[in-house]
């Protein structure tokens, strides 16, 4: 093999491995708060719901109103926890997104990534 | 050789008056005289960890719905400007370009002596929360700013001088009661403690907003009187009349509405999806204005600017947001229309239902449209130089649960937010027409009727 051409394959292998490893950063970024994220898709689910049933409810508040309380006293609890599993997120996100100088396609595979997550927690209720 | 004889005498009394000049110079308070630092030399990172928290609280604080939110980031926004904007270079005060603001005179700088604007900018955002949110605020809240403000400090005293530190709190503490007491007289004070505005008597018309839930006044109606940061965002911004009311089945009235039904009986899982990833969130959200400010601060965070850029950035999205609210709500009460549900449920179908909540208050415009097409111009104008390209990941929902959505560009973002209101069954197409059209307009204004400065990193 000329001098060139062993260049060139040692530049591609360097380049593969790099992106494989941005790869396997983002995988193990997503792992180390999928638990949460998890979390705050399910109270994302819950909160939705607790909205729509407090809605239906409400066309008679009057002889509803024991149910809507009741709801609005989950729904409070639901906001509290919302909060605090936001919080955390928001905080490991950040670190986690400023931490390394991601290209654009890393960033495309993160997206992907983070919403298949996002996805399979909603469908997992 | 040199001559000693030809020498110059300097007489007794001169060399003794230098002297005692010089002594009287060494022992001044400010001494040594060193000159402020540029804004543009200090990290942004407490000012958007501060708007974190505003969107926090903003979410925890009763009374704060989206135009009462909208006014809160605007005060703030401005407030952390003129606290720094003497450290850049060119920035002229918004005293003498706000409407009615150069009646309140703000504090100038001591000449000759140094600042350090980011604690100036520590110290004026902290106290324009508290006052913004003031008789609301929680406990825990108020203890949140209170912890950030002296975390913040610390790390930004780091090697400043005393009188440094203390000269800098006080003038940035100076301007926040300045503008506390400009925005006193616009209308908006303390409305969280009184956010329906009562009494209020809704017109009794076919064509007029009636109760769409349990909420049975509409939200904030004088809303729309308040004063602008920029008058001409009212008087040379305000949306044509909507579509003439008609419960004909030929009308155009009644195709917009049955657009409305047939879009929503219609809609794929993505347009749900999109429905409530703008609502913004049941119980939990930081209103329209505050999913804004957290792109921007996304945005801001990942061009990595300093806290020069960053306090422009805001400071123009504050007044845009804060105008945007006052032109939209003052549409909204001059025609008092009736949002799709009520339409459709008397005229087309009882038991249709929407994907979202309406929110209690008239349909023409949309909020979130005038809002996020306000925005958009900002963002459109600071970050993408003339060509309006920006791909852009929003990661700022996936806190609450939502996945993270993208976009080719600002333009792109705003039309999905207007669409989302249609998706969700909340608003006729018109309202979000016309509602992008009047926040773009507003943004427009604000990027160009005021000086800001240029070349800022």
């Amino acid at each position: 093999m000329a001098p060139i051409h062993k260049i060139i394959v040692f530049l591609a292998v360097v380049i593969l491995a790099s992106c494989k490893d941005n790869r396997q950063t983002i995988e193990n970024g997503i792992a180390s708060f999928s638990e949460i994220q998890c979390r705050a898709a399910q109270l994302n689910d819950r909160r939705f719901e607790l909205f729509e049933q407090i809605r239906l409810l409400e066309v008679d508040t009057i002889s509803n109103k024991k149910a809507i309380d009741s709801l609005n006293t989950e729904a409070a609890l639901i906001k509290k926890q919302s909060l605090e599993s936001a919080d955390t997120l928001r905080i490991k996100l950040a670190d986690f997104l400023s931490s390394q100088k991601f290209s654009s396609e890393d960033r495309k595979y993160f997206d992907d990534q983070i919403n298949a997550l996002v996805t399979k927690c909603k469908s997992k209720k | 050789m040199f001559s000693v004889t030809n020498s110059p005498k300097i007489p007794f009394k001169i060399l003794l008056l230098i002297v005692g000049i010089f002594f009287m110079q060494s022992c001044s308070k400010d001494s040594p005289i060193t000159e402020s630092q540029e804004t543009e030399t200090y990290s942004a990172k407490h000012l958007t960890d501060y708007y974190s928290l505003v969107c926090k609280i903003t979410k925890n604080t009763p009374g704060f719905f989206p135009p009462q939110a909208a006014r809160a980031y605007g005060y703030i926004s401005i407030t952390n400007y003129e606290a720094v904007r003497n450290g850049i270079e060119n920035a002229i005060s918004l005293n003498t370009q706000l409407n009615g603001f150069s009646n309140y005179p703000l504090p100038t700088p001591q000449a000759d002596v140094e600042y350090n604007w980011a604690i100036a900018s520590n110290a004026a955002v902290a106290k324009m929360m508290i006052y913004m949110y003031d008789k609301n605020l929680k406990n825990e809240d108020r203890l949140k700013i209170q912890d950030m403000e002296s975390a913040n400090l610390t790390l930004l005293s780091s090697n400043v001088n005393t009188n440094v530190i203390e000269r800098s709190i006080a003038f940035g503490k100076s301007v926040a009661d300045i503008i506390y007491d400009y925005s006193k007289t616009d209308g908006g004070h303390e409305s969280y403690l009184a956010p329906f505005q009562l009494p209020y008597t809704v017109p009794n018309d076919a064509h007029c907003w009636v109760p769409t839930s349990a909420t049975v006044n509409p939200l904030s109606p004088k809303w729309g009187s308040n004063r602008p940061f920029l008058a001409n965002n009212i008087t040379k911004v305000q949306p044509p009349m909507p579509v003439a009311f008609s419960s004909e089945k030929s009308s155009e009235f009644y195709k917009e509405a049955m657009f409305v039904y047939n879009t929503v009986q219609n809609n794929s899982s993505e347009q749900i999806e999109i429905a409530k990833y703008w609502a913004d969130d049941p119980f939990a959200t930081c209103t329209p204005t505050g999913h804004t400010f957290a792109i921007l601060t996304q945005i801001l965070q990942e061009e990595r600017v300093t806290l020069s850029k960053a306090s422009v950035a805001f400071a123009r999205m504050g007044i845009a947001e804060n105008d945007a609210f006052i032109a939209c709500w003052k549409g909204k009460y001059d025609y008092v229309l009736i949002r799709p549900v009520s339409y459709i449920q008397r005229y087309i179908d009882p038991s249709f239902k929407t994907v979202i909540g309406t929110p209690p208050f008239p349909a023409y415009t949309s909020g979130h449209s005038c809002e996020m097409g306000a925005g958009s111009r900002i963002l459109t104008d600071m970050f993408t130089e003339g060509s309006g390209d920006y791909p852009f990941t929003d990661y700022s929902q996936l806190q609450f649960g939502f996945a993270a959505r993208s976009f080719r560009n600002f333009d792109q973002l705003a039309e999905e937010c207007a669409n989302s209101r249609l998706y969700g069954g909340i608003h006729y197409t018109f309202d979000n027409d016309k509602g992008l059209q009047v926040g773009k307009a507003i943004g427009d204004n604000v990027n160009k009727e005021i000086k800001w400065p240029l070349f800022i990193r």
